[in-house]
């Protein structure tokens, strides 16, 4: 029986999700005032998932990061479990285990159903894990499964740069800088695609097909973006 | 309640993160997160004491938890048979609370004390 919910969300609501986690984390320990957004703690403390460092082997020939599974009979418990063999990437690139640890509680919010996670496993079931969320070869055309992921990058971007912060970082420095960005991604710890994303998104500033950062300019840039994206 | 769920429960009760704890007991936390879901076998009784001090934790139940016999109770029973017999013989028995209390008072009252012991002896009937 599946427990994973397909529908359209909208920005709105992921932004809306990811802001109530994060006042659940303020009200619980401290609120969060700077970047970066402590997202291994949230994940552990306040939405109470267990975030498990152990090998995962390649998914249809394709290096795997993260994944959220669910675990034990009869009553499954969601866990995350990152690649511990992956540990060399994560320290190399900054960022991208917080994104990945982010994009599974996306999951987790956003495509669980979490009052039917009891049905998943039967009693008499010799798996010793479900993975959830995963996308397969077969479904790469799955509007749902593309869906899926999309929705969690989503959210990982707006749990990881909440607007607040966002805009109070910028309004401080001058973003049509590139070096500029960089010192922002390492504050955020993001990647700097993560970065330019969110703030193409928030429509903070756009970037020409020669790289340049310029301000957003209304009807015409929202125009050259769709043009130029 | 299982060691690696009662240690996450305890850990999360004093806003820890795993990293810091690994830290603060010298371990790993890729080996901490796979001892609390039961990957992995608990630590080794100085590294639960460690874990029990940071936490401010009962050492004895974790210890309890984790299926181990602490040091000082496990060179007991190696040289005493009756020793052994009489947790047996506790184990198979529900006796009152008062039995255990009388038991305790008795074997405080002896006049061997293991060597060593003396002060840590006295310092539990000072407790009571």
């Amino acid at each position: 029986m599946t427990i994973q919910i397909d529908r359209y969300i909208s920005d709105a609501e992921i932004e809306a999700y990811a802001t109530g986690i994060l006042q659940k984390y303020g009200r619980q320990y401290k609120p969060i005032t700077a970047p970066p957004v402590p997202i291994e703690d949230i994940i552990d403390l306040v939405v109470d998932i267990p975030i498990v460092r152990e090998a995962i082997p390649d998914h249809q020939g394709s290096p795997v990061l993260a994944k959220l599974v669910a675990r034990g009979h009869p009553h499954p418990v969601l866990e995350i479990i990152v690649n511990e063999n992956k540990q060399l990437f994560f320290d190399q690139y900054k960022g991208t285990e917080e994104y990945s640890l982010a994009h599974e509680l996306g999951h987790d919010v956003l495509h669980i159903d979490h009052g039917s996670l009891n049905t998943l496993l039967l009693p008499d079931t010799k798996e010793e894990s479900v993975t959830l969320c995963r996308m397969n070869l077969d479904e790469e055309r799955d509007r749902n499964a593309k869906r899926r992921e999309f929705q969690a990058e989503r959210f990982a971007a707006c749990i990881l740069m909440p607007q607040d912060l966002l805009r109070a970082a910028c309004a401080r420095v001058d973003i049509y800088h590139w070096p500029t960005l960089y010192s922002l991604k390492d504050q955020f710890r993001v990647t700097i695609s993560a970065l330019t994303n969110r703030l193409k998104e928030l429509h903070m500033v756009v970037i020409t097909p020669e790289r340049k950062l310029v301000p957003y300019q209304g009807q015409l840039a929202t125009h050259s973006y769709s043009l130029w994206e | 309640m299982e060691f690696g769920r009662r240690l996450r429960d305890l850990r999360k009760q004093k806003h820890v993160s795993q990293r810091d704890l690994a830290a603060q007991v010298g371990i790993d936390f890729t080996y901490l997160s796979k001892i609390e879901v039961g990957r992995s076998a608990p630590p080794s009784e100085e590294v639960i004491r460690h874990i029990a001090q940071v936490l401010d934790a009962d050492e004895d139940e974790l210890i309890n938890l984790a299926g181990k016999v602490p040091k000082d109770l496990k060179a007991v029973l190696e040289e005493s048979p009756q020793a052994v017999e009489l947790l047996r013989v506790l184990s198979e028995r529900k006796l009152p609370d008062e039995t255990y209390r009388q038991m305790l008072e008795l074997a405080r009252e002896s006049d061997v004390v293991q060597p060593g012991k003396q002060n840590q002896n006295r310092g539990d009937q000072q407790q009571k």
